[in-house]
């Protein structure tokens, strides 16, 4: 008896195999053969599409033809790490594209981009999906954006249920945050590594005016500093706030725009609702641990690793808010 | 002691095999339900599309898994799963891709769900990271035109 091949099992089976493979290894397996082809494109393989290696706009083209209607999240890796240049061939989202991913998906919740050079004059704002619940904009930058507005101008009307935002190291400046700030439903902003937000205060102080439901604010390793830490004072709703002040002095910003025990001040009169407050490698000693009871009552979780915070300050912390939880990184006998 | 089945293959070999490992297989569960266990002892089961070759390893298998390591409970399939198996199944797949491929067949039909996912994960294994024209070759697959 000859021994089967691969081709000798079922569609059932091969889809089997197939349900445990990548976006990029069914796209190589799509390939292979017209019955490969046939089978790859079964819906059930294509709910989350991760296209994580750079695609040129053809392969990319061809790749999007597989998402379906229950596509619910896709990410798309760019050129940006592979190759630095800035050359149009390699910048693979265009306005086509984006039409696209509408048609194929219409209730895409969750698009992933990473690594991309975006080029302002191909794609606009208005070209992105409308149905976006989580959009990430990750290690990318926008060239030729609009002359005088925001690359993002606008994008409340465009993304109305938009409660997820990230631009995770990527080259925004302080501009960016105005649009954000109107974004009706946003809950979560990470602006991790986005090194050249945090300085301007009055873009950051208007829209404060903004942010009407953010809960969480992710600014570690930005530029942001105790006064433009207190412009954001106006922000009720935020639960969760994260710190990390070590490219600070790594950047060269000014001595005097450090985070220091000040930081918490904003909160002297009216107390925050904040529940999570990492304060990283920031300038901070015991003082602020004795505001820290009056200014977030409601804190569960603080991170002081790498501050000027020591043990003894922890342990009277730790008899007036005895249920909160404290990450540090002193060891047991450094006092 | 246990209630033993037997088992008849293609090439007519007949196994006795302990009725808790025999049901490891969806498929002789259900027919021992329909049959009724009290009967099962007299009978044959016959299974036309597993050779002795393969039901020899596909017992082997559902034998340790038994004794041993229990295949953990399957939840519901999901499309981003682990590829990761344990290293006595590792060990217990090393072998040409005609049986791999034939033992796929027999878990199929037989319906032994643990044995599917662990084969299956070790095909995909032998897939990821290859370009289309490797994965040819890796199955001897002729590209264009192929009879379904």
């Amino acid at each position: 008896m000859e021994s089967p091949g691969f081709l000798s099992l079922s569609d059932d089976v091969i889809l089997e195999i197939l349900c445990y493979l990548s976006s990029m290894d069914l796209l190589s397996v799509s390939r292979c053969c017209r019955r490969l082809g046939q089978i790859s494109h079964d819906k059930s393989l294509w709910k989350r599409a991760k296209f994580d290696k750079a695609l040129h706009a053809m392969e990319l083209k061809k790749a999007i033809s597989f998402l379906h209607e229950g596509t619910k999240s896709v990410e798309i890796r760019g050129f940006k790490k592979v190759r630095d240049s800035k050359k149009a061939s390699y910048m693979s989202l265009t306005a086509s594209i984006f039409n696209e991913i509408s048609k194929y998906c219409p209730e895409l919740s969750a698009l992933n981009l990473t690594e991309h050079y975006i080029n302002g004059k191909l794609l606009k704002v208005t070209d992105w999906p409308e149905s976006l619940r989580s959009f990430t904009l990750s290690y990318s930058e926008i060239l030729f954006p609009p002359e005088r507005k925001s690359y993002f101008h606008n994008m409340c009307a465009v993304l109305p249920n938009l409660t997820y935002l990230s631009f995770e190291g990527s080259s925004v400046d302080d501009s960016t945050l105005m649009p954000v700030s109107k974004l009706d439903n946003l809950k979560t902003l990470v602006l991790w590594k986005c090194r050249e937000i945090g300085k301007c205060i009055a873009y950051i102080a208007v829209s404060a005016f903004g942010f009407k439901t953010l809960e969480t604010l992710d600014i570690r390793l930005t530029q942001f500093h105790d006064s433009t830490i207190h412009a954001l004072k106006r922000v009720e709703s935020i639960k969760n706030l994260y710190i990390d002040a070590e490219y600070l002095a790594e950047c060269g910003a000014h001595e005097s725009d450090a985070i220091t025990d000040r930081f918490l001040w904003i909160y002297r009169d009216v107390p925050s609702n904040l529940e999570v407050l990492h304060i990283k490698n920031c300038e901070i000693t015991d003082k602020t641990l004795d505001y820290l009871p009056t200014a977030c009552p409601s804190l569960k979780e603080l991170n002081v690793e790498g501050t000027e915070i020591t043990q003894n300050g922890l342990d009277t912390l730790k008899r007036f808010m005895p249920s909160c939880r404290v990450i540090h990184n002193l060891s047991e006998n450094e006092w | 002691m246990s209630k033993i089945i037997k088992l008849q293959t293609s090439d007519g070999e007949i196994f006795d095999v302990d009725v808790e490992v025999a049901t490891c297989s969806g498929l002789i569960k259900t027919m021992l339900e329909v049959l009724g266990m009290d009967e099962s002892d007299k009978e044959i089961v016959s299974l036309p599309n597993v050779s002795s070759a393969i039901l020899k390893k596909v017992l082997e298998w559902t034998k340790y898994h038994k004794d041993n390591a229990p295949p953990p409970e399957l939840d519901e399939p999901t499309d981003i799963s682990s590829l990761e198996i344990c290293s006595w199944d590792y060990n217990f797949l090393k072998v040409d891709q005609g049986t791999l491929f034939e033992i796929i067949l027999a878990a199929n039909y037989l319906d032994i769900k643990g044995l599917l996912v662990v084969t299956c994960k070790t095909v995909a294994n032998m897939i990821k990271g290859k370009s289309p024209e490797n994965i040819r070759k890796t199955f001897n697959i002729k590209s264009g035109f192929t009879p379904a």
